[in-house]
Parts: C-alpha cells; structure tokens; sequence
C-alpha cells in the first residue's frame, strides 16, 4: 500500500503538470475576453446576433480541436504510465484491463485504492474545470469576431489570427471555424427564407449550388447542380458531424442550398436529385465509391 | 425591376409574392455568377491585358488556378464561395405603392463584392435574371388565382 500511496503522489503530480501546461496555454487576453463577456452580458445587441455561442461552441469542437479541450486523454496517458509501474510491483490485472482507462484502472485497484482514484478525481475535475474556461475564452473570442464581421468588413486573415491569438488554434484552424460559422450564419438566414416561402403556400425546393471543380469533396461533387426536397435533405450525410443543412459538405465547404419555388427549379431544367443520388454522396461521404 | 400584381390580391399575399421573387433574383445572381455569366448575360471576362486562353483570367493567375485544381474555363469569382454565398434577399417591406424587395450582400463580403463588381460586374439582375423572375412570379400568382 505505501508503494500504492507513492504511486498515487506521482500520478496526483503528473495530473498538476498537465494543468500546468494548460494555465501556460491560457493567453495574455483571457482577462480582457473575460471582462468582455462580463459587459456585454446583458447587451441587446448580443441576443439579437443570430450568432449562437452554441453555435460556436459546437464548432469549436467539431472542427477537428476538440482533443486540445478534452483532459481525458492526458488523464490515460497518467494513468497508463502508474498502470505500467503498478504492474512492475507485481499487481496482477484480469485480462483486459491493461486498457490505459480509469475505468480499467479503477477495476485493477478496487479495494485497496479507493484514495488513489479519489485524488485522481479531484484532480481531473479541476483540470477540466480550466479546460471549460480556455473553452468558454475561445468561444465568447470566436463569436465577438463574427459579431465584429457582420459590422466591419474584416479580412478573414485578421479574424483568424485574432482568434488564433487567443486560442492557441493554429490560423487555418481559426479560420476554418470563422468561416464554416459565417457560412451556417448566412445559409441559415437562406434556411429561414425557404421555410417562409413554403409557409406562404409555396411548393419550394433546395438547389445544392456552388463550384464543380476538383477541389470538390467526393460527397459535394455528387450533389452540385442538383436539387433536393428538404425529406432528401435530411437523409444526407456528409459524415464530418456537421449538419447537411446549415454546413453542405463540412467544414470550408463552398457550396449552399438555395432556396427556390419549384416552379424556378422545373424552368432551369434542374434535375431533382433521386435516391440513388442520395446513397451515392453518403457513401461518397464515407470514402466509398 | 417593377412587377405589376393584380390589384384584388391581398397586402399580405403581394408581400409573399416579392418574398418569392427576391429570392429567385437572389438565386438567379448566385447561379448565373457561378456559371460565370455577368449582370449583361454575356460570359465574364477578365480585364486583365495579358490573359488566359479562355479570356477569363489573366494568365498568371489562370495558371494558378488551375494548378490548385479551380476552374479556369470559367470566370466564377469564387475562391472560399463566400461571396457569391454572402448574396441574400435582405428585406421585403410595403410600399405606398405595394411592395418592395431588397437583394444585397452581407456586410463582412461587401468590399470584396464591389472591387469585383468593378473589375467584372456581376452584381444585378441580368435580363435573363428579370425574365426568371417575372415566370416564377406568373407561376406563383396562377397558383393563387386557381386555388380562389
């Protein structure tokens, strides 16, 4: 047990180094984001943007950085260091269980570590406290360059490395949140005027539109050029966890849904996508041919 | 453009019918733009003195395009596709005359849209934009006519 107890400083110590780490990400703006989002908490002008901190919030994790929020895998890589030293000592573990999880960690110790795994605990849930908080700055940044870009036209150049400064994002993964938001702002804007056009009585339909060149994702060079009804919408997937109807593709996508009646569609000569279409750009999305 | 609606149509319905003809103007700019055709209906060309075989680009710049895999054959304007995206039905308010809809371009696109509306204009409805306008409309108010 006091080899155990040792085991538990150790681990308890690498946890503070990972926090550590964090705090010396934090950047020198995190105060002024701070007392920026502590005045304008109860701006109008901030209920009014169509820019949701949700919104941001589910593409700061969805774009690919979510690992740089998460503490989990640091948190196994500890304990996968003390499972690796606590099987050195001798402590057998049940098949399976050398999984560097706590789970895996929390079974090989039952009984005899219970203050190991509580200090563990408390030390993640402070560190993923922190990380909430980095979190929360980038966010609340993420947003404030949005609000700023619908006043004054901004280079995305300087949006990315406004955010980038804050965040410790690099700049194209800055500027890939700025623009997958700003195009899910605009197309929802376009979403919107669809729904009130059929409200109106009008029988509509969703163009799949931008470049076909071969900078194209295979699931985009499927649908570009074609039409689609919102049920064939909603059974598209472009398999980045963003959604088809506000981000097309994914992430940069440069294509949109324009709404229009049926009748506009129908005088194009615009084909209404089918559902092998349909099933060809989901597994086009999928990496299938 | 001016559309004339009959005049036994309700203020609410003539609202509704220019909502359905501002967003088809705003379709019509997006995908003429994209098929790079201009406000004059005519295919886009680049200004530039030295320019690519298929006119649309200077030649330099062609070949970088072409290089990263873009379109050359066709001036499309687009890069992110922000811009061309950026083009959307702003607001459709009465009238003392009847109603009115306002196509523009969102603020954060707006110096892009007009240094390329001033090399290349592409911004406006082309006569063939008017003409998609004016059958949805027609289409649109059959509709309505035939439902009374």
């Amino acid at each position: 047990m006091a080899t155990l107890d040792e085991l538990t400083i150790e681990t308890e110590e690498s946890l503070k180094r990972v926090a550590r780490q964090y705090r010396r990400q934090l950047p020198p703006l995190r105060d002024f984001l701070i007392d920026w989002i502590r005045k304008n908490r109860d701006n109008d002008r901030l209920l009014r943007s169509q820019v949701s901190l949700e919104l941001v919030y589910a593409l700061i994790d969805r774009a690919g950085v979510r690992k740089y929020f998460e503490f989990d895998p640091f948190l196994n890589l500890a304990t996968q260091t003390a499972l690796e030293k606590i099987k050195g000592l001798g402590v057998e573990f049940a098949d399976g269980l050398e999984t560097p999880s706590l789970r895996g960690l929390e079974a090989a110790l039952a009984g005899e570590g219970a203050a190991f795994l509580e200090q563990q605990n408390a030390a993640k849930e402070t560190a993923t406290l922190q990380v909430a908080r980095i979190r929360e700055n980038i966010a609340a940044q993420v947003r404030q360059v949005l609000l700023q870009m619908q006043v004054v036209p901004t280079p995305l150049s300087v949006a990315g490395e406004q955010i980038a400064a804050v965040s410790n994002l690099s700049q194209g993964q800055a500027e890939t949140i700025v623009r997958t938001a700003m195009s899910a702002q605009v197309q929802s804007i376009q979403n919107a005027a669809g729904a009130r056009m059929e409200a109106a009585g009008v029988d509509t339909i969703a163009i799949f539109s931008g470049p076909d060149d071969a900078l194209d994702r295979p699931f985009c060079d499927v649908c570009v050029g074609l039409a689609f009804d919102k049920q064939q919408i909603s059974q598209l997937n472009n398999n980045q966890g963003l959604s088809v109807l506000t981000s097309c593709g994914g992430y940069n996508c440069r294509h949109e849904w324009i709404w229009v009646p049926r009748s506009y569609q129908e005088r194009q000569g615009i084909r209404q996508a089918t559902t092998n279409d349909i099933k060809r750009a989901n597994s086009a999305a999928r990496g299938r041919k | 453009m001016e559309l004339k609606l009959p005049e036994e149509i309700t203020s609410k319905t003539a609202l509704a019918i220019v909502d359905v003809a501002g967003q088809v103007g705003a379709a019509s700019i997006k995908l003429r733009t994209k098929a790079g055709v201009g406000v004059d209906d005519q295919k886009m060309k680049t200004p530039s003195k030295k320019p690519n075989s298929a006119r649309t680009y200077a030649k330099s710049y062609g070949k970088r395009r072409d290089k990263q895999g873009r379109r050359v054959d066709i001036r499309d304007l687009t890069i992110t596709g922000q811009m061309v995206k950026s083009v959307l039905l702003d607001r459709v308010e009465a009238t003392p005359t009847g109603a009115k809809g306002v196509i523009t371009v969102t603020n954060d696109q707006k110096e892009k849209a007009a240094f390329n509306q001033a090399l290349t204009p592409w911004f406006g409805l082309s006569p063939a934009d008017e003409q998609a306008i004016a059958a949805a409309v027609e289409a649109e108010l059959q509709k309505i006519i035939s439902q009374a």
